[in-house]
């Protein structure tokens, strides 16, 4: 370009003397200009395009090593490529900072199922909506067997009969044969500590092989009730010797249970067919294949208390029911009310009151412990209104009972009976009739019908003047008597009707607390 | 991946490939990209879906939450027949039972999410620069401390020991409304 500026300015010079020559070698010069330049352009129009066209690692230039350059252009080139193909520039619409190409990114989006996933969803589908529907049938069972458990373990023993109750019922009724081992164990566990030792048995024999009874606890009731059973029997064959308990005899009675604390037990026939003569003491068997039982000494102690009751020995009656009570694993709610009714009788008051406690504890719903205080608001505190309002409390609590209707009937009575011999106290005999009527009710109700309810129900029948009911109870005597029964009032109705006992001193004789 | 978590995994394979199903639904559903979704793998991956990561809060806390939450339902279900009628009954005889036993058991060992997917909750909910509602973050809190609790019990096996619990109390959870919804229907 400089030689050819210098010669346009040389011909710019000379131009008055070459003017016609130097206008066509400007002019040819420019064509020549004018050519390379459109050579030129072609060509680098042409290596643009061919470098387009061609990918970058295919790029041959001679002496070039692909290898011996840096990697930097080129990977930064292929980071801009997608990581799934390669091929397609990585970002889609929605993330332009996305690894993958709008195609690879929707294709991952839709990453097909596996089947054995789809096979086992519809599986556990199918078996879920078979499982709900089984348990849906199986709903009311578990409801009542739930609330029997819960009840159990809040101490509230008569609601959970009650629901254990309605269970077995239910199972009877709707004929599921189902084996439900956890609620059979919790149902005999729970008569058990009530001491329906006979509902207990027979509920064992119906639903266990008593052979071969496959659950410890309920195998351990068994055995209990059974070596209680055999200890009965064995008692009742040393007693045969002493036909009465008498002052004479009373030592050796008591001697001869002490001994047999701790020794065995044995048949001398089959367990099944045994009576009270074929059951033998000693340390083995005679054959020495029959099954050995030990002497139950709750149960002796319990004999021992019978005898001393008899006699009315005080300290021997408390001493005897105290053994029982700290050697008894079971029928405990039992002698626990029996020693604390004997306490209030002994004026040992304190005692009485943790022994109420005690039972309050084994069981919230207890009846007794609403019995046993209006016996201490009755014989300690002389608070006669108190002891009424402790009866209808309990009255009231065992409406509450959660499926305990029958209740009522079966242990009512006895607060009945504390609630009419407090109205005697206070002389309301109006409202003592009535209790009395209502406790005389209740135990022909439930089919266990005392002398004492049938006695004082007459009494107060004569007292306030209903001399229809009085005189049905002694025609009604007096028929039995006629047919040969031994079926008469006891004394205390003759000697109030004669004029020789008040209604106070019959309920202060401590005669008519039913328990 | 300690081997004993393996172990508990295809103990209880079932739930985990239920688990991986569900998980797969949820990224489907989330548009998350997802590299591998196989339900058999003796490896770390087994009970879940190799995916990308996600930058988006909803989907990673669904990713997180709703395979849990399925697996969790259907584990309750299955267990409320299985648990209640051998567990709290004793009735043994029926093999549907069990069936239902150990398949709510397998569920319920296969809640959690892996870890990867829990600290990208994190990351989404509580990173820095990130811009998030505090009552998100109140509400989502619980759920990734449940997340990593589970997650390790997940490593440790010792979700197998928890399952069990869970599976043993099912029935007493149901015996707080079920008599109550029983009587309901009675009335009705």
């Amino acid at each position: 370009m400089s030689d050819n500026n210098e010669k346009l300015q040389n011909d710019e010079v000379n131009e008055p003397e070459t003017n016609g020559a130097s206008d066509d070698s400007i002019h040819d010069e420019m064509e020549e200009l004018a050519r390379i330049f459109r050579e030129e352009l072609g060509k680098a129009v042409q290596e643009s395009e061919e470098a387009e066209a061609t990918d970058v690692n295919d790029i041959e230039v001679e002496g070039y090593d692909p290898r011996a350059v840096s990697t930097e252009g080129v990977k930064a080139y292929k980071e801009t490529l997608c990581e799934c193909c390669g091929e397609r520039p990585a970002g889609t619409d929605d993330d332009p900072d996305s690894p993958f190409c709008s195609e690879c990114a929707a294709l991952m989006e839709k990453y097909p199922y596996d089947w054995k996933g789809i096979v086992a969803f519809v599986l556990v589908i199918g078996i879920t909506l078979m499982s709900l529907i089984l348990f849906a049938g199986y709903s009311p069972i578990f409801s009542m067997m739930r609330r029997g458990d819960k009840a159990v373990s809040q101490g509230k023993l008569y609601s959970a009969e009650g629901y254990y109750d309605e269970l077995i019922e239910y199972l009877d009724s709707e004929g599921y044969n189902l084996n439900l081992r956890n609620f059979k164990r919790n149902y005999v566990d729970l008569e058990f500590k009530l001491a329906n030792l006979s509902t207990v048995l027979t509920y064992i024999d119906s639903n266990y092989d008593s052979d071969n009874i496959k659950d410890k606890k309920v195998q351990e009731i068994y055995d209990s009730i059974i070596n209680m059973e055999m200890t009965t029997a064995a008692i009742q064959k040393h007693l045969s010797n002493y036909p009465d308990v008498t002052e004479d005899n009373y030592d050796d009675i008591i001697k001869e249970m002490e001994s047999l604390i701790g020794t065995k037990i044995y048949f001398t026939v089959d367990e099944d067919t045994y009576d009270e003569s074929d059951v033998e003491s000693g340390d083995y068997a005679p054959d020495g294949n029959e099954e050995v039982y030990t002497y139950e000494e709750g149960w002796i102690r319990l004999y021992q208390y019978s005898a001393a009751a008899v006699l009315d020995k005080k300290d021997d009656v408390i001493k005897y029911l105290e053994l029982a009570h700290d050697k008894s694993s079971y029928m405990k709610v039992y002698v626990s009310t029996l020693l604390a009714q004997t306490y209030i009788g002994n004026e040992k008051y304190d005692e009485a009151e943790k022994m109420i406690k005690e039972i309050t504890e084994d069981n919230n719903e207890s009846i007794d412990k609403y019995i046993l205080n209006a016996m201490l608001f009755r014989y300690r505190d002389k608070n006669y209104q108190l002891a009424v309002d402790t009866c209808v409390n309990g009255l009231n609590s065992l409406t509450k009972v959660e499926n305990g209707n029958q209740l009522i009937a079966n242990i009512g009575n006895s607060l009945s009976m504390q609630k009419t011999l407090s109205y005697i106290m206070l002389k309301d005999y109006d409202k003592a009739y009535e209790s009395a009527k209502e406790c005389y009710s209740y135990q022909s109700e439930s089919g266990n019908l005392t002398i004492q309810a049938r006695d004082i129900y007459a009494i107060l029948a004569y007292a306030t003047g209903d001399t229809d009911t009085y005189d049905a109870f002694v025609s009604e005597i007096e028929s039995y008597s006629e047919e040969g029964y031994d079926y008469s009032f006891e004394e205390d109705v003759e000697n109030y009707v004669n004029g020789k006992i008040t209604l106070q001193e019959i309920a202060e004789s401590g005669r008519y607390d039913l328990i | 991946m300690k081997i004993i978590s393996l172990i508990v995994k295809i103990i209880t394979l079932p739930g985990a490939i239920l688990h991986t199903f569900f998980e797969h639904l949820c990224c489907r559903t989330c548009k998350v990209l997802v590299d591998d979704a196989a339900t058999i793998r003796f490896d770390e991956m087994l009970s879940h879906v190799d995916h990308q990561l996600v930058k988006r809060k909803g989907a990673s806390f669904d990713i997180c939450f709703v395979p849990f939450l399925l697996n969790l339902v259907f584990a309750f279900l299955l267990l409320a027949n299985g648990s209640t009628m051998i567990l709290y009954s004793g009735h043994y005889e029926n093999v549907f039972n069990w069936i239902c036993l150990y398949l709510g058991f397998s569920l319920s060992c296969n809640l959690f999410p892996q870890r990867e997917d829990i600290y990208m909750l994190k990351d989404n909910f509580y990173g820095k620069g990130k811009k998030v509602n505090i009552f998100a973050k109140i509400i989502v809190a619980p759920f990734y401390l449940i997340f990593r609790i589970g997650n390790l019990l997940e490593d440790t096996g010792l979700i197998i020991f928890t399952s069990a619990a869970f599976a043993y109390f099912v029935p007493y959870i149901l015996g707080t409304f079920v008599p109550r919804l029983y009587d309901l229907l009675s009335e009705i």
